[in-house]
């Protein structure tokens, strides 16, 4: 999480073509801490969308002072996209370092030592109810849609959609309590998970401190 | 033992107040109601590619979230489903989800701003809770292009500035009408979702009496 949050801070503060060390910390850090990542990252289909956008959109604001054939582009809006897009790039890489190597479980823990007390209980409800919530909202559109309900009166049919949906999860929400009564379940007995700390975060969190120093300060 | 209990940053001032094991569960069906029209309805809408998506997938979840407020009415749960729809999303969902995921926690975070208006939940509370979030999806835009461009964000906005006003021949300063109109825009959605959002909650009541009457359940 430090290195997600290091990350975000040098991706949103470096200036100009410093976005490109802070590409290279990212990558750095995807190798360091999950290589999986980096595949994963390759892989996302959104990188070569966000590449044209970023440069496609620097390219027709500003001045139009690069003749390239047929197209007069701006030549600092084309730089100033594709330090978007390495901005982008590292955001990207700092997202999939952290889904790979966080797990849900200890971000739970994270967030209930700063006072979400019980969201760790609550996390395990929203991930087992989603699929059920999911399957739920697709029956009652099917059977919205068999009525003709969408064509005749679609903003009824919505309301109708989300009240009934609503009321079902919340038949769910009972029966789940139920199970948890029943069962004796108290959120303050369960003590939140407890922080891994090793020493190696330390060392990770110096070298974030010294990296952004170096990025910035120069 | 004998150890103060920790005041838990949701609920400063509340003393004593938790959330019990109902109201997370609830906490956590309407996060993953929110999680759910997140990917049915918002993947529906992303592929009709229509305008202003963002602002009303922002108003259907908050309405989301405010009906929920309605079932678990304490401080902090508006936001406390916020957080448990932004982590499902990042974690059950995949690609890149920090931009829908930082929404979520500002609208979610916003709209718990407006409930602090009113003690208990009412019907004026909840319109201002969701104007003040689904606002959000006007400031979220230059929240992430200032992450993406970085200082020269400002650069880019005069360049844009520039040649949106001569390109229709208008003066610069009605860009900043235009502007605050798409503000407003997104103030009234937000509103209207909140208003939806309580006559939902009293139709779903309606709806639970009814189908619980004569069963016996805890109040």
């Amino acid at each position: 999480m430090v290195a997600f949050a290091g990350t975000l801070a040098l991706a949103a503060l470096a200036p100009e073509w410093r976005a490109l060390e802070v590409l290279a910390l990212a990558a750095l850090l995807a190798i360091a801490l999950s290589p999986e990542a980096l595949g994963r990252a390759l892989r996302d289909r959104s990188w070569p969308f966000l590449a044209l956008l970023a440069i496609g959109l620097g390219g027709l604001i500003g001045e139009r002072d690069l003749a390239m054939g047929p197209l007069s582009l701006s030549a600092g809006g084309l730089a100033m996209g594709a330090q978007m897009l390495l901005r982008a790039l590292s955001i990207l890489l700092a997202v999939h370092t952290l889904t790979t190597t966080l797990s849900l479980s200890r971000v739970a823990g994270a967030f209930e030592r700063v006072g979400f007390k019980g969201l760790g209980f609550a996390l395990g409800v929203a991930v087992n109810a989603l699929p059920i919530v999911q399957r739920n909202f697709q029956d009652v559109t099917t059977a919205l849609r068999l009525r003709g309900g969408f064509r005749r009166r679609p903003l009824r049919a919505a309301r109708l959609l989300l009240l009934t949906t609503t009321v079902n999860s919340v038949k769910h929400a009972e029966e789940i309590v139920a199970a948890a009564e029943a069962r004796g379940f108290r959120v303050d007995q369960n003590p939140p998970l407890p922080l891994a700390w090793q020493k190696g975060d330390l060392a990770l969190m110096l070298f974030l401190l010294l990296s952004g120093g170096l990025i910035l300060g120069r | 033992m004998g150890e103060e209990p920790r005041r838990h940053i949701l609920l400063e001032g509340q003393g004593e107040m938790k959330f019990t094991v109902r109201d997370l569960v609830y906490i956590g069906l309407f996060g993953a109601l929110w999680g759910a029209l997140e990917l049915g309805v918002g993947s529906y809408l992303h592929v009709l590619n229509l305008p202003f998506i963002g602002t009303f997938m922002a108003a259907l979840g908050i309405c989301i979230a405010l009906v929920g407020r309605s079932f678990v009415s304490k401080r902090g749960s508006v936001f406390f489903i916020g957080v448990v729809t932004a982590l499902l999303k990042m974690f059950s969902l995949g690609g890149i989800v920090l931009n829908p995921m930082i929404a979520i926690l500002f609208e979610s975070g916003l709209a718990e701003v407006g409930l602090l208006a009113s003690a208990r939940p009412r019907r004026w509370s909840f319109p201002l809770a969701g104007a003040l979030a689904v606002s959000w999806d006007f400031f979220h835009q230059f929240f992430t292009q200032g992450i993406l461009a970085g200082r020269g964000i400002l650069t880019i906005y005069g360049w844009v500035l520039d040649q949106g006003s001569g390109l229709l021949g208008v003066d610069k300063s009605a860009g900043v009408v235009l502007l605050l109109m798409l503000l407003v825009v997104r103030l009234v959605i937000g509103a209207a979702a909140g208003l939806f959002a309580w006559s939902l909650a009293v139709a779903v009541r309606r709806r639970l009496d009814s189908a619980w009457e004569g069963s016996p359940r805890e109040a």
